[in-house]
């Protein structure tokens, strides 16, 4: 057996994390992998669209009830793939971050990751590194790689760029490294631009841009991920060559966070260049400097 | 500069911040008192420190003891473990007083690691219900701990939502042990609890009544000497919160004055007592030591309009104690000694010493600010430029200097003293409750028990003979400040 693959996708809240992961996790197992995608968020949706939108029983609910037997919290999605959520407390109410601390070494000591012995493992991470409950899959001994997701929305990569803090933060001690950047939400060239900059700023690279696509919606809604509601739409076929690219990547990367005024300055600049496109596109107006339509 | 805090918060603001309170100071007295007089005094640290206390361990045990409460820990287990300690003091308490010992009653919410994940508030609530029902207690305090501040338990508002479910008062403390270093700190939670949920508006003032702060640690004995001087004025002492029922904190706005057997425990009640229920106060001294006690009995009288009548006491007690004095004086003249203790007693029994003729080589004070910061510098003009050092109970520090400066005796709290028991100096606690030290009767008893120490010190020093040596040789050739540093 090749090495396990361990891998976490981080990103702001909303911005297509667990869209791209599920989508990930269903193009690897067509590609013949055993995959186990692990949701740390409290919500506990990561892995609905790899079952028809149904919920499992999390890690933490199980631990709540006083039980301690793991046994039926991995469940079979689309494609075989092995679902499981770490889950958390109520929205107001606890710690969310040691509830992932906590769910992470639980699956571990009681091996549920050795028992199915899968071939990739992928966490979907929330958001910003918060705390140092949502850095536990960038230390030493969880993920190996971390890719972050993000769209060409300022809050979004400042937080992928906090992201990178907690990547240096435990980079020197076996701590994971960051595997590049997935661009999501991605429609226009200027977009592109803005996170391929951010991306030679910061010392990374960028693996895929996944367009915006009404037929992930669309699935979505219908409880699927876009690989099996639309396997051959265009979109799904973004998603595999993204999976391809992981699978065989082995770039990693020791990121180069911006220092905030640095990333308030240059986002400012690209914000709004962003904005003129969009006043070409929409109303046809072109500033002095000319270009647009 | 200290910032100004406003006392009437929902949470009480740390000493650190309220009164500039430090934790770690090393040199002589006359250093200590010119840095703190030009507002030079740096809130230093130490980079290597052994175990100190927790300030929820003092938030409890200011209220653990009150008659008809039950206290409950919102906390994993282990919190609660000093609760059997405080235990011990508040049995030997209800002996003291003339009852029948029983236990302090709590209950701990036991968080375990699912209720740091999704939350104890439901566990808390539960924990309320069950404690009034168990125990019929006319007040419920509930601590807060790391863990519950952790992750933002709201007791505020578990305590709003269970008190029309409960017959007794529900009174949440703020005590997360993290937020102070100063565990003086943890009194301020208790106290403000007490003034915000129990003490209601007086219906009538009472012109007989003062209210006599008092922490656990100093004893009953030391109550009754107060509770004489007082009947003297014709006052009756209103002795709160330890070892008082809760009605007896409910009417404490009744009182015509409230004073203290320790200003650093009732610095901060007795300020917001005022500030809300117009109360007035007198805390500058603990009454220990003659000009002391004369002092506090000045301050009593000066705030009642009764100066005339308290200087006739004054001088009666006087009369009747000097000569006792003057021959316990003969024997412990130039004795040299060494005191530890919390900041306020820090002051009181150097003070009860000089009166005995004892020289003063050195002081170790719990912590040190604005509460004492006068009276240091007027004690330093009475016994001299001794060995100062602040530290919260630190013996590694606390060997050295005693190698260095050798006493004849050592007075400290049971702790500390067992330490200074292993290097063969004489000790004298104190904190035991068999003794008294308060007022003018408390000179000539702490007096003549400093003679039995002085005369007895076989047992200390067979001790030291066969005792293995505490630290290593070498930490003695180290200065013992070594590990302070600047902020």
């Amino acid at each position: 057996m090749t090495k396990r693959k361990e891998i976490a996708i981080y990103g702001k809240g909303g911005i297509g994390k667990s869209t791209t992961t599920s989508n990930l996790s269903v193009a690897l197992a067509e590609m013949g992998y055993k995959v186990m995608q692990i949701g740390c968020d409290p919500k506990s949706d990561s892995t609905n669209t790899l079952r028809r939108g149904r919920f499992i029983p999390t890690v933490l609910d199980t631990l709540r009830s006083g039980s301690s037997d793991l046994s039926k919290i991995v469940h079979e999605g689309y494609k075989g793939i092995l679902c499981v959520e770490a889950g958390g407390p109520e929205p107001g109410v606890g710690c969310a971050g040691r509830g992932i601390i906590t769910a992470i070494e639980l699956l571990n000591q009681k091996g549920i990751i050795e028992e199915y012995s899968p071939d990739v493992v992928i966490y979907d991470v929330l958001g910003d590194v918060v705390c140092g409950g949502f850095a536990m899959p960038i230390r030493q001994g969880v993920a190996e790689q971390i890719y972050a997701v993000t769209s060409s929305d300022f809050m979004s990569l400042y937080a992928a760029n906090n992201l990178f803090k907690g990547i240096v933060k435990y980079a020197n001690s076996g701590g994971a490294l960051l595997g590049g950047i997935i661009g999501n939400s991605i429609n226009k060239t200027a977009q592109q631009e803005m996170i391929n900059d951010f991306s030679r700023k910061t010392g990374t690279q960028v693996v895929e841009y996944v367009p915006r696509s009404q037929t992930v919606t669309k699935c979505e809604l219908d409880g699927m991920t876009t690989l099996e509601g639309s396997p051959k739409s265009k979109q799904a076929a973004v998603y595999r060559s993204l999976a391809k690219k992981i699978i065989e990547s082995g770039n990693s990367f020791v990121p180069k966070p911006l220092d905030p005024e640095e990333l308030w300055s240059w986002g400012s600049t690209w914000v709004s260049r962003l904005l003129g496109e969009q006043k070409v596109a929409y109303e046809g107006i072109q500033d002095s400097k000319g270009g647009g339509i | 500069m200290v910032k100004k805090v406003k006392l009437s918060e929902k949470i009480v603001p740390t000493r650190e911040d309220r009164l500039g309170t430090i934790i770690a100071y090393g040199g002589r007295a006359n250093e200590l008192v010119d840095l703190a007089a030009r507002r030079c005094l740096k809130a230093q640290d130490r980079s290597f420190t052994q175990t100190t206390f927790c300030q929820e361990w003092l938030a409890m045990f200011t209220l653990a003891t009150i008659t008809d409460a039950v206290s409950i820990v919102h906390a994993p287990v282990g919190c609660s473990s000093s609760l059997s300690c405080i235990n011990i003091f508040n049995r030997l308490g209800h002996i003291l007083r003339g009852r029948v010992p029983s236990n302090a009653r709590w209950l701990s919410t036991n968080l375990l690691e699912a209720d740091t994940i999704h939350g104890g508030e439901e566990k808390l609530k539960k924990a309320i219900i069950e404690a009034d029902k168990r125990y019929q207690p006319k007040s419920i305090f509930v601590f807060t701990s790391c863990v519950a501040g952790i992750i933002g338990e709201d007791i505020d508002a578990v305590v709003e939502k269970v008190q029309p479910e409960v017959t007794a008062l529900v009174v949440p403390v703020h005590c997360d042990g993290f937020r102070s270093k100063v565990w003086a700190s943890g009194y301020d939670g208790s106290f403000h609890g007490v003034l915000s949920y129990l003490v209601k508006e007086p219906t009538a003032k009472r012109d007989d009544l003062i209210n006599v702060v008092n922490p656990l640690t100093v004893g009953r004995l030391d109550e009754v000497e107060i509770e004489r001087l007082l009947n003297k004025l014709g006052l009756k002492a209103n002795f709160i919160p330890c070892f008082a029922s809760t009605d007896a904190l409910r009417n404490s706005a009744e009182a015509v004055l409230t004073t203290s057997l320790c200003p650093t425990y009732s610095e901060y009640f007795v300020k917001l007592l005022q500030e809300r229920f117009q109360v007035p106060y007198t805390q500058e001294v603990m009454p220990i030591g003659l000009d002391n006690t004369d002092l506090w009995l000045r301050e009593i009288g000066n705030r009642l309009g009764r100066k005339e009548e308290v200087e006739k006491i004054i001088v009666e007690e006087r009369k009747r104690v000097e000569p006792k004095v003057a021959e316990l004086k003969k024997k412990l003249k130039g004795k040299k000694v060494f005191v530890s203790a919390g900041q306020s007693r820090a002051i009181g029994i150097p003070n009860l010493l000089a009166d005995l003729g004892l020289e003063l080589i050195g002081v170790t004070a719990f912590h040190y600010d604005e509460v004492i910061s006068d009276r240091f510098a007027e004690l330093t003009k009475r016994c001299g430029n001794f060995c100062t050092s602040i530290a919260n109970v630190q013996p590694f520090e606390q060997t050295n200097i005693l190698n260095r400066e050798k006493p004849d005796i050592y007075l400290g709290h049971l702790g500390e003293s067992v330490w200074a028991a292993k290097q063969g100096f004489p000790t004298a606690m104190i904190l035991i409750y068999l003794c008294l030290y308060a007022g003018y009767n408390g000179v000539v008893s702490f007096g003549s028990r400093l003679i039995n120490a002085l005369t007895n010190p076989a047992f200390n020093k067979r001790l030291a003979d066969h005792a293995s040596s505490i630290y290593r040789d070498t930490w003695y050739g180290e200065q013992p400040f070594k590990y302070l540093k600047g902020d």
